[in-house]
């Protein structure tokens, strides 16, 4: 079970880091004054269509991690090797 | 413009309300039936206090001054919330297990409960609080003006200063009474506030839907789609001028990340007020989705304000003056009670968190230092904590109100927000530090937190509260007595950067710094350990393992009279009658001193952590338990289980190192073994053997002389004489057995004396000079010790002397053979070397011929000897101290060389 935790907790992980990526410079900076789309400054867009990813990924993995764990059986009792 | 009476009645109309929801929300809980207000929904719409007014007027003036700048401040909670598995799921469950009731309670409880960083922890969040309280008052105030109409310019010029303060002052009364009669009814359980949040999730709609209302109203019904508004050269000048996506950037982001952590409101709503974790689930996408909703219309109306309305218009203002300007008076109305909304809700949660540190970490310790304070009565502790947090209340408004009035009414809100968002992040390295790192200690927090709110105030706080003095000004512009090195907004020379980024940037280092050299250079105490493990470890283990591992007593009425004051005659009548201690229900009342058990103990130090914090409530507990001691072996005991594995493989690897060596011994020994079987083997068939020929040449001669009758008498006496030979040398061979073996045990016994060695160098080479001569061997003596003494046995020492030599006589087959004795004295030892001209002793056998019964091969059948004599000899040489060893000598002969000590 912690193994299929850890992997959610993985890719939480990788979101995370990936938020933080297109949110700072360098990355922001490429949108930053590159015109307009649909009179929208494209440095809104990005933004606030990045946003919208991010938050849309989170629901997903939120509910992945939900269906998966209720899937799960039981967890076996574990056998503690250390002692 | 709006009658302030409509306005004022609407606003009460609106707290009535809010009151009746509270209340109901109560009443629901009370009877169990929580299912909606712990819902995730509920839990979410909770959080968003994080958008106040400051949201609500000035992110939208900081988008009309700034451009997108505003938009760091709500994507920073969004990477925390998106990142909710790293960092929050592990909070909360640390607050859920510890009954944490505020963030300076998580700090004092993971540093070992202490009273000092609790204490610090409140100061810190009261003093960088203030400012996010005054801006909230300032909010209120701005925003009734425009809809009164009391600005008639849309700016905010200090005009009527006086009227203002003075409704400021009002404003901050009523605030204190809302908030006192919605926070401080009653004492909760676990400080969860049902009433209250359901409150504010009532007031989060409402201010998301006024805010997306003015925003719809703006982008479709003033303007032509967002479009025509953000392509408006008004605005995108204002997005171009400057680079937002700096440094002031990257500070914003951390800066609101650390604050969504870290205000006590937000600590208070995410964590103290979560009940289990689909709720956090829930609130990690759909809190984002709150910041994004809110945040979407920010831009357009900050475009459409600078587009629409007079060019000295406030930008703060924004959403009010322009539904105002279009003459949409009830929008206008919705807009107020929206931002309204915002300000209340976060007076009123931060107030709550806020009265809660006070009371719990800074009244209550006092109180129980106070031996006069009279606390006999049953819910006197009680009693004290409500009358405490009403009063903390009064003053935390009250200081919000002086820091409006000393700021001059700050400045732009934003600006105001961000000073308190930088005070609170210096509880950021304790907390991360708290939750993932085993070694940091209460020395470092308190170092860290020391310095880092020290730097803030000096570097950011103070500079804000400018101008109201001639000191502070002259101060901030030329540095203090005028080192200019010293100027808060240039520390160290660091000129040039914004005044926010300066200061968190140094008052973060100097946090940060000081937090890791203080948990570096300090050892933790046990319960600090323990705690630590606690925290840590939070996934690792079940709630509350920690019970087993302090050991402590008290009695039960002890602590059922402790329990009727700090909870109460009902709640502790309901916990003492359900607790079954030492197997039996306690009689309430009854005269019994039986002793509660540690696991009981540690329950219902945890039940009133949950009232009056960790600290206070550790420190009540102690004063009626006896005995307390957290053992090492306790905490060892607890200690990471992945430090356990490696533990565990350590011992392995040490233990099979172990094994190894053992086998190697073994082997090492069975070899030893194998060889000694064998010597012993050997030595049986050489004793054998050398008693076997005496033995036949006795029978044979024995024989002949009982058959015999005609062996003449000469004859006989001839056979007698062999056999009584032979006898005396099965005899020799018999004495010189049981000496060898005596020595071997050290059973010898020897009699020491100091002699001169000459002398007994000399009677053993006249003991041998008869057989020299019949060997026709001549013995050369040479050397000059005459004078040398050494401490042996004599008679030993001679026979070892007669050992050596009698054998280099034997042996010798050389045409003329000679024996050569020189001694000399060498390094405080006295040694002689004999050496021959014989045959000499094959390389090979230079050690065996030490060896019990060992006689070279070639020599061993025609000459007489046991076969014991160098092997005696060597031992004897050794229990003196020397030692007897065969050298290679001249050309062919062999050279013995005895050393023994001279003294």
């Amino acid at each position: 079970m912690n193994g299929l935790k850890q992997k959610f907790g993985d890719m939480q992980a990788i979101v995370t880091v990936v938020a933080v990526l297109l949110m700072m410079p360098p990355i922001i900076l490429i949108f930053n004054g590159a015109g307009f789309i649909n009179q929208i400054p494209v440095v809104v867009a990005f933004i606030f269509g990045a946003w919208l990813v991010l938050i849309v990924l989170t629901w997903w993995l939120v509910r992945l991690s939900d269906d998966k764990t209720d899937e799960l059986p039981p967890p076996a009792p574990s056998v503690d090797t250390a002692r | 413009m709006l009658s302030s009476q409509l306005v004022l009645s609407t606003s009460f109309a609106y707290v009535a309300f809010l009151f009746l929801i509270a209340f109901l929300s109560d009443r629901a809980s009370k009877s169990g039936s929580t299912g909606l207000l712990q819902s995730p929904l509920v839990y979410t719409l909770s959080i968003s206090i994080y958008c106040t007014s400051w949201t609500f007027y000035g992110a939208v003036g900081s988008a009309g001054r700034n451009g997108l700048e505003f938009v760091a401040i709500y994507l920073g909670p969004t990477m925390v919330f998106v990142g909710w598995w790293w960092f929050l799921r592990k909070l909360v469950k640390i607050g859920r297990n510890q009954r944490v009731t505020s963030i300076a309670d998580l700090i004092s409880s993971r540093y070992g409960k202490s009273t000092t960083l609790a204490v610090l922890a409140t100061l810190i969040a009261v003093v960088g609080t203030t400012p996010y309280i005054a801006l909230q008052l300032k909010a209120v105030i701005s925003s009734l003006e425009v809809i009164t109409g009391a600005t008639e310019t849309f700016t905010a010029t200090p005009d009527n200063f006086d009227a203002r303060i003075r409704t400021a002052f009002w404003v901050a009364t009523g605030m204190a009474i809302f908030t006192i009669l919605f926070g401080t009814r009653n004492v909760d359980a676990n400080e969860r506030h049902h009433g209250v949040v359901a409150a504010i999730a009532v007031e989060a709609i409402v201010k998301l839907v006024a805010l997306l209302a003015v925003g719809m109203y703006v982008v479709f019904a003033i303007a032509d789609g967002p479009g025509e508004l953000l392509s408006n050269p008004r605005i995108t000048e204002v997005m171009n001028t400057k680079n937002v996506f700096g440094e002031r950037w990257i500070t914003l982001t951390f800066l609101a990340a650390a604050a969504i952590i870290c205000l006590p409101r937000q600590f208070h709503v995410t964590v103290v007020e979560n009940s289990d974790d689909k709720q956090l689930k829930t609130a990690a996408w759909m809190f984002p989705l709150y910041l994004f909703l809110i945040s979407l219309f920010i831009l357009p109306i900050a475009a459409a304000g600078l587009m629409f309305l007079p060019a000295n218009a406030n930008p703060d203002m924004f959403v009010l003056t322009l539904p105002l300007a279009n003459g949409q008076g009830g929008l206008a109305l919705l807009a107020f009670i929206g931002g309204f909304s915002s300000a209340t809700s976060m007076v009123v949660v931060a107030s709550i968190a806020l009265s809660t540190m006070v009371s719990n970490h800074i009244v209550m310790p006092i109180a129980l230092r106070l031996p006069w304070l009279p606390m006999d009565a049953s819910g006197d502790v009680k009693r004290l904590i409500l009358l405490s947090r009403r009063f903390s209340i009064c003053l935390i408004l009250g200081l919000g109100f002086l820091y409006y009035l000393f700021s001059h009414e700050g400045g732009a809100l934003a600006s105001m927000g961000l000073i308190a968002f930088a005070g609170v992040a210096q509880f950021l390295p304790s907390i991360i530090g708290g939750l993932f790192w085993r070694n940091a200690t209460a020395r470092g927090a308190i170092l860290g937190l020391l310095g880092g709110f020290a730097a803030w105030a000096y570097t950011l706080f103070l500079p804000s509260l400018a101008g109201t003095a001639e000191i502070t000004a002259s101060l901030i512009t030329n540095g203090p007595w005028g080192i200019g090195w010293l100027k808060p907004e240039a520390l160290f020379g660091l000129e040039g950067t914004d005044p926010l980024v300066h200061a968190v940037a140094w008052s973060m280092s100097i946090n940060v710094i000081l937090y890791v050299i203080g948990s570096l250079f300090s050892d933790a105490k046990p319960l600090e350990r323990l705690q630590a493990t606690l925290f840590v470890d939070v996934f690792k283990r079940d709630t509350g393992s920690e019970i087993q591992f302090i050991e402590r007593s008290a009695t039960t009425s002890d602590l059922f009279t402790l329990a009727q004051r700090v909870l109460g005659r009902d709640e502790a009548s309901k916990i003492f009658g359900a607790e079954p201690v030492e197997g039996h229900n306690i009689e309430i009342g009854a005269e019994t001193s039986l002793i509660s058990s540690p696991e009981f103990i540690a329950r219902l130090e945890r039940r009133f952590a949950g009232n009056v914090g960790a600290a206070s409530a550790r420190a009540l507990i102690s004063r009626v338990v006896t005995g307390e001691r957290i053992t090492f072996d306790a905490v060892m005991k607890i200690v990471d289980e992945a430090q356990q594995v490696i533990e565990y493989s350590h011992q392995l690897e040490e233990k099979s190192t172990e094994l190894e060596q053992t086998a190697s011994q073994l082997r090492d020994a069975n070899e030893q073994l194998t060889q000694i079987d064998q010597q012993k083997d050997d030595f049986l068939s050489q004793v054998s053997h050398e008693m076997r020929t005496p033995m036949t040449s006795i029978r044979s001669f024995s024989d002949i002389l009982s058959n015999a009758d005609d062996l003449g008498d000469e004859q006989s006496q001839r056979y007698l004489g062999i056999i009584s030979n032979e006898s005396e040398r099965l005899t020799r061979l018999l004495d010189e057995i049981l000496e060898a073996n005596r020595l071997e045990r050290g059973e010898l016994t020897l009699n020491i004396e100091t002699v001169h060695a000459d002398e007994v160098l000399a009677r053993g080479i006249d003991t041998c000079q008869g057989l020299a001569n019949q060997s026709g061997v001549s013995i050369r003596r040479s050397g000059n010790t005459e004078q040398i003494m050494v401490s042996v046995d004599p008679d030993r020492l001679c026979q070892i002397f007669i050992n050596i030599l009698s054998n280099a006589i034997k042996y010798n087959s050389s045409t003329e053979p000679i024996v050569d004795i020189k001694s000399y004295i060498t390094g405080g030892n006295y040694v002689v070397e004999f050496t021959d001209n014989g045959p000499g002793v094959p390389v090979a056998d230079g050690e065996r011929i030490f060896g019990k019964f060992t006689r070279l091969e070639a020599s061993a059948s025609d000459r007489p000897g046991s076969g014991l004599g160098l092997s005696i000899g060597r031992e004897l040489a050794r229990k003196f101290g020397g030692d007897l060893r065969l050298v290679s000598g001249p050309d062919t002969g062999a050279r013995f060389v005895l050393t023994v000590p001279a003294v």
